[in-house]
């Protein structure tokens, strides 16, 4: 992929980054990535996207922007992170951090089907898929007993609009 | 009277029940009229912008669309679907990415416009009106902004990311004291609370130590999966409120199933800053 369509796809000029390591000292997950902000931002420059779209870093980055804030050339490494996150689900790449993808995907099926998220039946999809049925068990059972997690799901009217929009995304 | 278009999002009618309770009977007390967005739907949240870019605009342009036929501006009290509709209204006012986006949605009539909720309270009259009620306690908090109110700066146009300060004068104006700290936009970690906690937990941990070096006895935010994160992943119980909630007990209107929804149990502290003992 050409740099230029990078740069169009998140709006900004990466050739412009002069490897200050600003958004590497800033990023708050920076610790956890296996390639470090500024690392991508060159490995964009030279091509390494499938790098890139097999790293632990695209999935850990929570996207909050911090590195472009504060990035001297306006340069946000996260819209970066959130671009490979795409490509690699749409070239179906293996994602490095499983959990995150799952829940992505459980999050935008409950979507399709009611219109709004029904934390219950998705959460029950989350655990499906990650096989993990006991983390956080004591957690989502405090919820539930608190009522924050709703058991009657709510379809929006408009449901065939949502499912039209994604067949059309 | 103010109207308002109000855009609650999944989390105020579920996980974050108290602070949609609380928002709900602040603007009674206050007298502005709000309307829900016609049939809503979920603006896609972490999810849709992680692996689809063109689903991250639709899901909350239908929304938008939904609350131009009520011609008021739109107020959102969820950080992550105030930024996911910004996104979208951004790429509505491109003349070449509305053409797409009404591709798949049919044409906008208007484009209404879109504020966090914090903004209504900012404004000058209902600041005045706020400190009308005024709290009486030695408690400090230390208000808590997030990321997705105030980042991406040129997206949300909203306000300063390194030292926002709207959530400082709503309750400064009713008397509550907030700390100097360095924390308030800094991230929390919340999309990543189930995907994968051992990062979270220190996030939290972090943002909570500071809070209480700085003098604080809570949190207050106004961002739902925040609060809930900084709930869920804290070690030792430290509270955390919605600001609403603050304005709740200010104005004496505050109700006992806000304080039993929190999964760490703030009763003790809501009676000091009611000015007990």
């Amino acid at each position: 992929m050409k740099i230029s369509e990078i740069n169009k796809h998140t709006g900004q000029d990466i050739l412009l980054c002069y490897q200050c390591q600003k958004c590497t000292a800033t990023c708050p997950v920076s610790n956890f990535m296996d390639i470090k902000p500024d690392v991508v931002v060159r490995m964009s420059i030279n091509g390494k996207l499938d790098n890139l779209m097999r790293s632990r870093t695209i999935w850990v980055c929570t996207g909050c922007e911090t590195c472009g804030s504060r990035c001297p050339n306006l340069i946000s490494v996260g819209k970066i992170n959130e671009f490979m996150r795409q490509l690699a689900y749409e070239n179906k790449i293996s994602p490095a951090v499983k959990p995150a993808l799952d829940i992505h995907l459980a999050f935008l099926n409950s979507i399709k089907r009611f219109g709004i998220v029904h934390e219950a039946s998705m959460l029950a999809e989350f655990k499906l898929r990650t096989k993990d049925f006991l983390s956080d068990l004591k957690l989502g059972l405090k919820m539930f007993l608190k009522g924050k997690i709703p058991i009657k799901p709510h379809t929006i009217k408009g449901i065939n609009e949502i499912k039209r929009i994604f067949e059309e995304k | 009277m103010k109207k308002i278009t109000y855009y609650p999002g999944c989390t105020l009618h579920s996980t974050a029940y108290e602070y949609g309770d609380s928002t709900e009977a602040v603007l009674k007390y206050l007298g502005i009229e709000w309307q829900e967005i016609p049939d809503w739907n979920c603006c896609g949240a972490a999810s849709a912008k992680s692996l689809n870019h063109k689903l991250s605009i639709l899901l909350p342009a239908r929304n938008i669309k939904n609350a131009s036929t009520l011609n008021n501006d739109i107020y959102v009290p969820c950080a992550g679907c105030y930024n996911n509709m910004m996104k979208a209204k951004r790429a509505l006012e491109n003349a070449e990415e509305r053409q797409n986006i009404e591709k798949s949605l049919g044409k906008f009539e208007s484009i209404p416009e879109v504020y966090p909720l914090m903004r209504l309270f900012t404004d000058k009259a209902i600041l005045e009106k706020l400190s009308q009620s005024k709290l009486k306690t030695d408690v400090k908090v230390a208000s808590y902004y997030g990321c997705a109110f105030v980042r991406p700066e040129e997206v949300l146009q909203n306000e300063n990311p390194e030292i926002p300060q709207s959530i400082d004068n709503i309750l400064n104006a009713v008397g509550l004291e907030t700390v100097e700290w360095p924390l308030k936009s800094f991230c929390c970690g919340g999309d990543l609370s189930l995907a994968d906690s051992s990062v979270v937990s220190v996030l939290v941990e972090k943002i909570i130590n500071y809070a209480k070096e700085a003098g604080a006895n809570a949190i207050v935010t106004a961002c739902p999966l925040c609060q809930a994160n900084l709930e869920m992943r804290q070690k030792e119980p430290f509270p955390i409120f919605y600001f609403t909630e603050i304005l709740g007990i200010a104005m004496g209107i505050d109700n006992e199933k806000w304080w039993k929804k929190h999964l760490v149990d703030p009763r003790d502290l809501v009676s000091k800053i009611k000015g007990g003992k």
